[in-house]
């Protein structure tokens, strides 16, 4: 009888902190949203959460004044580029490190994983010297090239190729396949939750990432998201309707992708090897 | 045999290790030498200064205000977000059927581009006209003036990062408590063991390598924090907020002090280091 | 098999000669129909200049068919790094307009095109130009760059909160004293509401706001050569202490973010003419613009402001497009209209006198205080350590305005920061 009640409180208590930190989490996104269809003197009245209002014409206006199409192509363009660039130099070298002998293979394997602890700002004033010595400034080279490879990716998918048994190796070889063959037919299915979580985490990567681009691109129409953002605060001044509409232009488009993501993005985490 | 073993596995490793020789190790090695020079990179002179910089650094009172902000962003952040993202996963695991609505709205401020979010932060923020100081006058209570007061401006740009980084600890948690084994639980509960002893006794050694993860990832993440801040508060007000990413930023993209810049870089580098070496004897330890 | 061979080795010659003539006399053609030459023009010019500065673009372009001119901006604080990392590496753009404290560096950087040659000689290409802008573009005899728009700070005041206050909209203050007792007045309706909105974020922002007290009260910035600085005086110590106490003591202001005059905060703040349009268009309050208070005993003073525009070296058609823009863009007619779109101040006589212009500032009541003042509108030094005199000046004051060191501390340290970036670190 105790224990039941106790089971129900406990289920309660969980209901009411799980409604009360999830209030606190989406705040932002309610309210940037009802802003943003607000006309544009109504900006700071109430309501606050719960839009009455549906001035479409903010993002109308959002959308002229800056191209937003141009932004997010430049992002998606980026994001892509590096994901498929990350997971397929990640799959070689994870293949490679846990299939193979060769010299220095320790030490290598070492230094990979000492560089995760490489903080980004180090690396960007000498990277910027080198993009500049290589005409790169103001151009998305910059933005793909240097990210598409992820020593976190070759870690993770080297540890689940490792769960792969040798045989299916062995049977594809017979059947006549090359290494390259083998990795494209045999392990990248096989290892798809792992290389799911790797596409997330670098897609995430490419498409928040704002100091490296920050500091290389000047002109607007090759920037990205994050840096049209930052761009607009200045350029919007007082118009914070406007300035809302962007922003959610910015970041809706992500959160509704995911959902469509989540399984598998969760199927991926939990058989990724997360308990090693 | 061996040698073509050998051959196919550097062809395979050769695109990743180009990109990381090109654009991680030849540029982390160049940044230790200008770290030693007084290079304002515009002129082609870089004068040697040897450890000048590193000394400049400590003595300089801006650096030791900006080492003491970012140790308290990176251990608040961290430690909170962590506890928090397991505490939440352990709830939402305890409803029993999964909950797309929760996982999606704790996941959304991980997945939103840390600047759009930044933006929509430094409004709510507003002593004027921002929801939160509203909310909490009408609850009678003290509305602070966030990022313009130098005692609560590191507290609210840490609200934000906790706010960015919860969903990662409540999806990582939530996968991994997904995959334990539930014979231990049934034969504890055969025993009478309580809840609360289960969750300190077995869920949390169990969880362990899930936790070192999340920990790990989410110091070497804060330690570098530089987006959310720049646009809230660049630093200011008095330098409350300047984390060491933004004075290298500062230091290195606006005065052109390149070599100084590089020291802070490094002097990052090296914290992060040691405390890593620290965890995995800690971690050795316990084993 | 060998005919057949045959047959493919010449139906392949044939394509490929086909090709390569078809190639070679498209290419001739091409080189008949000029590619047009895209330039791009970096400034700072957000919000509703650039938007004027794009309509004028788009004109230019439109009637120079082979021409492309593309602006570029940046954030205010971005554009000289971006810059001096652009003359550095060899990557600069055909054009830029940057702030006139700017343009002593952009000066020594020997990358600037002689407009004085490239537009038939000084006097020709200045017109009747007020000498006083043309100052910062004369480098060792050469003029390397034109005055882009010129402006100056007056004081903004919001009527609605005057008349809450128990004050007179239509008299807004004229001394010091009383903009004290008007801010107290403003600032005791309570609810956060500020009497004074102050810039107190280190950066330029801080000192060219802070300036003009110290010009008025006859401290002055830097000594005639620009090789000392006389803030650190007794006339300095007042013109700080004034705002200081307004946070501190009559808590009539706020040490914080800037903003709260947009959002009908504040009472009163000082800025520039660039913003009369803005408030126009989207203040939820009425506004009204004044000449800036003075101090017993001081003059009045205001801080000049404004750009200069300018071409960078490089392929010939880029440098011939960039100086054909900056003719067109400096002409009396096209910078009357950008003063009109703009709310900037006028270059010269003639583009004051203009009538679109005369129409504009006749229907604009806020712009009278800017006009009135361009007379009292001190230079700031025109060095190339001044960027980092700048800086270092205004992070020694932003304690002061916290309260966390008092005046005479912070206009020593001042001094100290300033003497240190003057020698040039």
């Amino acid at each position: 009888m105790m224990r039941t009640f106790k089971k129900i409180s406990i289920r309660i208590a969980d209901h009411f902190a799980l409604i009360a930190i999830s209030s606190v989490v989406i705040l932002p996104f309610v309210w940037m949203i009802t802003t943003s269809l607000k006309p544009p003197k109504l900006a700071f009245a109430a309501p606050y959460l719960i839009p009455t209002h549906f001035h479409w014409q903010n993002f109308v206006n959002a959308w002229q004044e800056a191209p937003f199409s141009r932004y997010y192509l430049n992002s998606i363009i980026v994001a892509v580029l590096v994901t498929f660039g990350q997971v397929f130099t990640s799959a070689l070298a994870a293949y490679a490190f846990d299939r193979f002998e060769f010299p220095f293979k320790k030490t290598l394997w070492f230094t990979l994983l000492a560089s995760m602890m490489v903080p980004l700002p180090l690396l960007v004033i000498p990277s910027f010297q080198i993009i500049q010595h290589l005409h790169w400034a103001d151009n998305l080279a910059a933005l793909i090239i240097p990210r598409c490879w992820s020593a976190f990716g070759i870690l993770l998918l080297r540890q689940f190729i490792h769960s792969i048994p040798r045989d299916y190796d062995d049977a594809a070889k017979m059947d006549g396949a090359n290494t390259l063959r083998v990795i494209w037919t045999v392990i990248l299915p096989l290892a798809r939750p792992a290389v799911a979580t790797l596409a997330l985490f670098a897609f995430l990567f490419a498409w928040n990432d704002f100091l490296w681009p920050l500091i290389v691109l000047n002109s607007p129409e090759h920037f990205t998201v994050p840096l049209g953002i930052a761009n607009f605060s200045g350029k919007y001044g007082t118009r914070w309707t406007l300035l809302m509409a962007a922003t959610v232009s910015a970041t809706i488009p992500a959160v509704v992708a995911f959902l469509a993501m989540q399984k598998s993005l969760i199927r991926g985490l939990a058989s990724g090897g997360i308990n090693e | 045999m061996r040698n073509r073993q050998a051959r196919t596995a550097y062809l395979l490793i050769a695109p990743a290790l180009i990109l990381f020789i090109g654009f991680t190790a030849y540029p982390f090695i160049w940044s230790a030498q200008i770290s030693l020079t007084s290079w304002d990179g515009l002129n082609a002179v870089k004068k040697f200064v040897g450890f000048q910089n590193y000394i400049n650094l400590f003595s300089d009172a801006e650096f030791r205000k900006s080492l003491s902000v970012t140790t308290i962003y990176t251990v608040s952040v961290t430690l909170i977000s962590t506890v928090l993202g397991f505490l939440i996963a352990l709830m939402l695991q305890r409803r029993g059927k999964s909950s797309v609505i929760y996982r999606t709205i704790f996941f959304s401020p991980v997945v939103t581009a840390t600047v759009a979010a930044a933006v929509v932060w430094q409004l709510l923020f507003d002593p004027y006209v921002g929801v939160i100081d509203l909310g909490l006058k009408a609850l009678h209570l003290p509305g602070p003036n966030w990022l313009s007061d130098t005692h609560w401006a590191l507290p609210a740009v840490i609200i934000v990062g906790i706010w960015k980084r919860l969903g990662f600890a409540v999806i990582v948690y939530a996968a991994g408590l997904s995959s334990l084994p539930t014979s231990c639980y049934e034969a504890a509960d055969l025993d009478g063991v309580s809840g609360w002893q289960k969750v300190r006794y077995m869920t949390i050694p169990l969880m362990r390598p899930v936790t070192t993860l999340v920990l790990i990832t989410g110091f070497i993440d804060a330690i570098q924090v530089f987006d959310h801040i720049f646009i809230l508060t660049s630093g200011g007000p008095m330098g409350s907020t300047n984390v060491m990413s933004l004075l290298l930023f500062n230091q290195g993209f606006k005065l052109f002090r390149l070599g100084y810049a590089s020291a802070i870089g490094w002097t990052l580098f090296m914290i992060i280091l040691a405390l890593t070496m620290l965890q995995w004897q800690i971690r050795r330890r316990h084993e | 098999m060998k005919l057949s061979h045959r047959r493919l080795v010449s139906i392949l010659s044939l394509a490929v000669f086909a090709t390569v003539s078809l190639g070679t006399g498209s290419a001739i053609a091409a080189k008949k129909a000029v590619k047009p030459v895209t330039i791009q023009f970096w400034n700072y010019w957000d919000g509703g200049n650039g938007q004027a500065l794009s309509a004028l673009v788009k004109e230019f372009n439109k009637k120079n068919p082979g021409i492309i001119v593309k602006p570029v901006t940046f954030p205010w604080g971005d554009l000289l790094p971006k810059l001096q990392s652009a003359i550095a590496s060899g990557t600069t753009p055909a054009l830029a307009a940057t702030d006139i404290a700017w343009m002593a560096n952009m000066n020594q950087s020997g990358k600037l095109v002689d407009l004085g040659a490239a537009l038939g000689g000084i006097k020709k290409a200045t017109g009747n130009i007020y000498p006083s802008l043309l100052t910062y573009g004369l480098y060792k005899g050469k003029l390397q760059s034109l005055p882009a728009s010129t402006n100056n700070l007056s004081l903004f005041y919001n009527k609605d909160l005057f008349r809450k206050a128990g004050l007179n909209p239509n008299k807004p203050p004229k001394t010091w004293a009383e903009m004290r007792t008007d801010a107290m007045a403003i600032s005791a309706l309570g609810n956060g509401i500020q009497g004074m909105e102050i810039y107190v974020q280190p950066g330029e922002g801080l000192t060219w706001q802070f300036q003009p007290y110290l010009w008025q009260s006859g401290a002055g910035f830097l000594n005639k050569t620009n090789t000392a600085p006389t803030f650190n005086s007794a006339a300095g110590k007042t013109a700080l202490q004034f705002l200081v106490d307004l946070i501190n003591v009559d808590h009539a202001a706020t040490a914080g973010q800037w903003g709260a005059f947009d959002k009908g905060q504040a009472g009163m703040r000082i800025d520039g003419s660039w913003m009369v349009g803005g408030y126009r268009d989207n203040a939820p309050f009425e506004f009204g613009t004044a000449m800036l208070p003075i101090p017993a005993g001081g003059v009045h003073a205001t801080n000049m402001g404004g750009e200069q525009i300018m071409a960078f070296k490089g392929k010939t058609a880029s440098q011939a497009a960039a100086v054909k823009f900056i003719s067109w863009f400096t002409s009396a007619p096209i910078q009357a209209r950008w003063d009109v779109a703009t709310n900037f101040m006028p270059i010269s006589d003639t583009v004051a006198n203009s009538n679109v212009l005369l129409k504009h500032v006749a229907a604009e009541p806020a712009l009278k205080a800017f006009i009135d003042q361009q007379k009292y509108a001190y230079a700031r030094p025109a060095i190339a350590s001044y960027p980092a005199v700048s800086d270092a000046f205004s992070k020694a004051l932003e304690p002061a305005f916290y309260g966390t060191v008092s005046v005479s501390d912070a206009l020593a340290n001042a001094d100290a920061a300033v003497r240190k970036a003057l020698s040039g670190k």
